[in-house]
């Protein structure tokens, strides 16, 4: 079963800088920018007139939670990869992805544990380049993984 | 300064190991030309490809539109995040909701009473978002029932800690 929520928050902020909010869960998003829009314009508003505390942050956010099978035996999300690719302009991004894959094999090396086919990625790299997809920071990621290795 | 909409969603995909441990991935997107397309892709595509090199199974995830005021000015001297005003409101099937406000202004608090002033103007601009069909773009607030929230049946000035808002 899935549990989907979408809710839009506020953040106040007090005189000593404590913070609390309101959220409303919504019946639907047409778009999150048309929600943050109705939002910044409908709901900030008229949330300052009644509070004496400021905004501080607005947050849209869609959110679905899964009933989901085991993970598999040995599974360990500490044990992590880091993939990095070179996009077009010539910048790095990177993903950390936990619980690297038992079938995935890296170096026995006592200091980097590299993983040498890096064509196991190319379905996710696929997927992310026609997403347009960015890394935590905001690199763009339309190349090609350059490497990869594990960190525990 | 003011709350400065920023030009991406956060994807943050939740992930668990046999053990109960979770971590997450974390992406951002910058285009989302149609938004149901893309709530698709998550699972069948996304989730898909990160199963080809994961062990962990995905139990979650969140996709976040944020706007942020990086130099907010100072509230109010009278501003106390601890107030609350909490809102009870009803929905189509006879269930209770409550909506907390941070700092309720004390203003809007009748007089010898802990109670809001739901004739206020103000009040009612505020209670209008919660109760209206299509103030927020075209949605309406829903309880975690999914139920329809309808009406306003009391406002209350309390105290409390803001860890849960």
């Amino acid at each position: 079963m899935t549990a989907i929520d979408r809710l839009v928050r506020v953040h106040l902020s007090d005189r000593d800088s404590n913070q609390g909010y309101i959220t409303l869960r919504l019946s639907l998003f047409t778009s999150m920018a048309d929600t943050m829009d109705s939002v910044l314009t409908v709901l900030v508003p008229a949330t300052l007139d009644v509070t004496d505390a400021i905004a501080v942050k607005a947050s849209v956010i869609y959110k679905e939670k899964w009933d989901t099978a085991a993970p598999v035996s040995g599974s360990l999300v500490s044990l992590r990869a880091i993939v990095f690719w070179r996009n077009t302009d010539d910048d790095i991004a990177a993903l950390i992805i936990p619980a690297l894959a038992d079938s995935i094999s890296y170096t026995d090396d006592a200091t980097y544990g590299v993983i040498t086919d890096l064509t196991v990625f190319d379905e996710l790299t696929s997927v992310l380049v026609d997403l347009e997809a960015m890394d935590a920071e905001g690199i763009p990621i339309n190349g090609s993984v350059i490497a990869a290795s594990i960190f525990v | 300064m003011a709350l400065v909409e920023r030009s991406y969603q956060l994807l943050t995909i939740q992930m668990r190991d046999r053990d109960l441990n979770t971590s997450s991935v974390e992406m951002r997107f910058s285009a989302l030309a149609d938004l149901t397309d893309f709530l698709a892709a998550i699972p069948t595509v996304v989730v898909a490809a990160l199963a080809g090199i994961s062990d962990a199974v995905v139990v979650g995830w969140t996709l976040t539109r944020q706007a942020v005021d990086a130099a907010p000015a100072l509230a109010a001297e009278t501003s106390d995040v601890e107030r609350k005003g909490v809102f009870s409101l009803l929905t189509d099937n006879g269930h209770t909701v409550t909506v907390s406000v941070p700092s309720i202004k004390n203003t809007l608090v009748i007089d010898r009473t802990n109670q809001i002033n739901l004739a206020d103007a103000l009040v009612i601009a505020f209670t209008n978002i919660l109760t209206g069909v299509t103030l927020l773009d075209t949605a309406f607030m829903v309880s975690n029932r999914d139920e329809a929230v309808e009406t306003v049946i009391k406002g209350e000035k309390t105290h409390r800690g803001s860890s849960k808002g």
